[in-house]
């Protein structure tokens, strides 16, 4: 009995003490579970504290910016050798919390120091706005930036911005063009390509920025020479019809957009139509050679003057004689270019200026076209009178594109300012005039260079033709005799023309220089001989490649009646 | 019962071991990624730099400041192709197809003074 009942009691013994080591083995279990937890715990903090501690620390260091809020950057643009022309920098911008600004008028004080151009009584009042925000200066210099971190004043802050720079200032303001605060393109260039610019991508122009400087240079002073209001400037690849250089002045900064007037602001170049004049011959002679077999001796009778109705088509230097072809170009005469619109007949010539692009606003990579003036209705009158340019105002970039495509053998040109592909532009397959027309012209206009108007236009060794072209200008529809439009057009080298030039001048005045002419001849012509030297040089053309006895214009000499060349005297060039 | 013990302990302390490898790697993962926003940071503040100084490069070599510094300190001037011929000495034949070295000289002249 009682074995059985120590049995039992060691049976009960054991139990116990199974269930005592299985509550011990729970306990130290849960204990290291806890203890665990607590390691895990204080490892996290001495992990956060100590070991990543002061790389949190270090992340702020000294960066500011938070970009992530602002959109794609807008792409740059390069001239046509990579040169930048526009970029887009992160710039800060300053604002003010003013509630907590301690001092406004201290505050004021110090802030104009470093903005001398802000408003103080302006800015003391955004000081002390009762508002959280307020801005006091958008896209500052980093110079100024570390001013105002200087003050030290809790109330202000910054805020970093993306800011279109033009490093060149204003030497492609009008086809370029500008953007907004928020870089939304608003002209040239920046309006006409925002949406490849707005997504980053780069922009590659056709021109040149050395050729534009010098053209710009040659412009200007062609302007300051003659106390001038206005003038243009352009030069075109002839045979791709890309635009090396560009000028419409007086331009602006681009980076100062906001200091320009509308005068500065206005597009001459592709958006202001005038009336080029006796430039329009180029066209009216190379329509009767293309339509007309009649051969350079032709005879034009230029000895009275012709009378239209109420209209007089006079010469203003006479030569009184029956005048052959290249006379009537050379010379140019009024009296023998309408007798050749008259032969080629009104609806020929007005479409022949169609196909040459001048009756239409031009096609560009721009949106700033300007329409050209057409005679409407389109009387007999206006044939003769549009055959030396008078009554039709066209922009000077299309007038240049037209010339191009005299010169460049008679294929179409389309002039662009932005580099497609990295093929160059794609040469036009669109024949206007015959080859043979175009020597012919390429003929009469070296004629015109080194016989005519235009002699104060000829480059030494770079045998430069083209055109003179004086117009009076018509203000409210009476033409002012003292107002004139001098204009040029010249093409180099004239055996095979590879780049047009132009230059327009806007109501220049004459000086003793010029014998007190204000025309073409005198004024635009020896801009364009300027540019042509220095774009010589600039591109490396060689000028020992010219040979006066191979001269093309030699072989009309024969249809002249007294050729300078063989006297050998040098004239004053006077010209219409 | 020993053998239970035994078993839990080794499990407990993989779990342990696993758990600190598992916080080591990561911390580093994290260190890792931290240098990484660092070095990315740091090239976007250089890439920055980088096209402030492209703007002023392209900004001092304007052609028309280096024009003036060409003809104020340099005293060249703008290639003038009749002075170059004037130049020529006298005996030199008028054709310019004879072997002349106006392009040369035209070209050094040009040199300074349009960019």
């Amino acid at each position: 009995m009682f074995k059985q009942a120590r049995r039992r009691a060691i049976a009960i013994d054991g139990e116990r003490r199974v269930a005592a080591a299985m509550a011990q083995s729970r306990l130290s279990f849960l204990a290291a579970f806890f203890v665990l937890c607590y390691a895990l715990i204080g490892a996290r903090v001495l992990d956060l504290t100590v070991v990543q501690g002061n790389a949190i620390f270090a992340e702020s260091d000294g960066d500011v910016a938070d970009m992530s809020t602002i959109a794609v950057r807008r792409g740059d643009i390069y001239d046509r050798n990579g040169f930048l022309v526009a970029t887009t920098l992160k710039t800060p911008s300053v604002y003010v919390d003013p509630s907590l600004v301690l001092d406004p008028q201290i505050l004021a004080n110090a802030l104009n120091e470093i903005f001398p151009d802000l408003d103080g009584g302006k800015l003391l009042r955004v000081l002390k706005a009762h508002n959280r925000f307020g801005w006091i200066k958008r896209g500052i210099t980093p110079e100024q930036q570390q001013d105002i971190l200087e003050l030290g004043e809790p109330g202000l802050a910054f805020q970093y911005e993306y800011k279109r720079v033009y490093p060149q200032g204003a030497l492609f303001s009008h086809l370029l063009g500008y953007t907004d605060r928020d870089g939304l393109g608003l002209s040239g260039i920046e309006r006409s390509f925002d949406d490849v610019l707005s997504e980053g991508k780069e922009v590659h122009l056709t021109m040149d920025l050395r050729l534009q400087h010098l053209v710009r240079r040659e412009v200007q002073t062609a302007m300051d020479e003659f106390t001038a209001n206005a003038g243009t400037g352009v030069i075109l690849d002839s045979h791709t019809g890309e635009v090396l250089a560009g000028v419409s002045l007086p331009d602006f900064d681009l980076n100062l957009v906001h200091q320009a007037n509308d005068n500065q602001k206005f597009n001459r170049l592709t958006l202001g139509v005038y009336e080029l004049g006796s430039m329009f011959k180029i066209f009216s002679t190379a329509a009767l050679l293309e339509l007309h077999d009649v051969g350079m001796g032709y005879g034009f009778d230029t000895r009275k003057p012709i009378k239209v109705g109420r209209f007089t088509i006079n010469d203003y230097h006479a030569q009184k004689r029956v005048l052959t072809v290249p006379e009537v170009f050379m010379y140019s005469s009024n009296i023998g270019s309408a007798m050749m619109g008259q032969m080629v007949g009104g609806e020929a010539l007005k479409g022949f200026y169609a196909d040459l692009g001048l009756l239409d606003p031009m096609k560009l990579d721009i949106k700033e076209v300007g329409y050209p003036l057409v005679p409407n209705p389109w009387r007999e009158v206006s044939t003769m009178t549009a055959a030396y340019g008078h009554g039709l105002s066209t922009t000077p970039m299309q007038m240049s594109a037209a010339v191009a495509t005299i010169v460049n053998g008679g294929m179409s040109v389309q002039p662009s300012l932005v580099k497609r592909d990295n093929n160059g532009a794609v040469k036009s397959d669109v024949q206007i005039i015959s080859k043979k027309t175009s020597d012919e012209m390429r003929k009469l206009l070296r004629l015109v260079v080194t016989e005519g108007t235009g002699r104060n236009a000829d480059a030494k060794g770079f045998s430069v033709g083209g055109k003179t072209g004086t117009a009076e200008k018509s203000i409210n529809g009476r033409y002012q005799k003292k107002k004139l439009i001098s204009s040029f057009v010249g093409a180099f080298p004239m055996d095979d023309p590879r780049y047009v030039v132009m230059v327009m001048v806007d109501e220049p005045h004459g000086n003793k220089k010029s014998y007190g002419y204000a025309t073409a001849g005198w004024v635009a012509a020896p801009a364009v001989k300027r540019i042509v030297t220095s774009m010589a040089s600039v591109l490396g053309i060689p000028a020992d490649q010219y040979d006066e006895e191979r001269d093309i214009s030699n072989e009309l000499l024969r249809f002249i009646h007294d050729p300078k060349k063989k006297e050998g005297k040098k004239l004053v060039s006077y010209s219409r | 019962m020993r053998f239970i013990i035994l078993k839990y302990g080794i499990v407990f302390s993989l779990v342990i071991m696993s758990g600190v490898m598992l916080m080591d790697v990561s911390h580093r993962v994290q260190r890792a990624e931290r240098d990484v926003r660092k070095v990315e940071r740091h090239i976007n503040r250089e890439q920055e730099n980088i096209r402030v100084l492209r703007a002023e490069w392209a900004y001092l070599n304007a052609p028309a400041r280096l024009e003036r510094l060409a003809t104020q300190g340099l005293g060249l001037s703008v290639p003038d192709v009749d002075a170059l011929i004037s130049d020529l000495p006298s005996s030199a034949p008028d054709d310019l197809s004879a072997t002349s070295p106006l392009y040369i000289e035209t070209s050094l002249v040009s040199g300074g003074g349009a960019q």
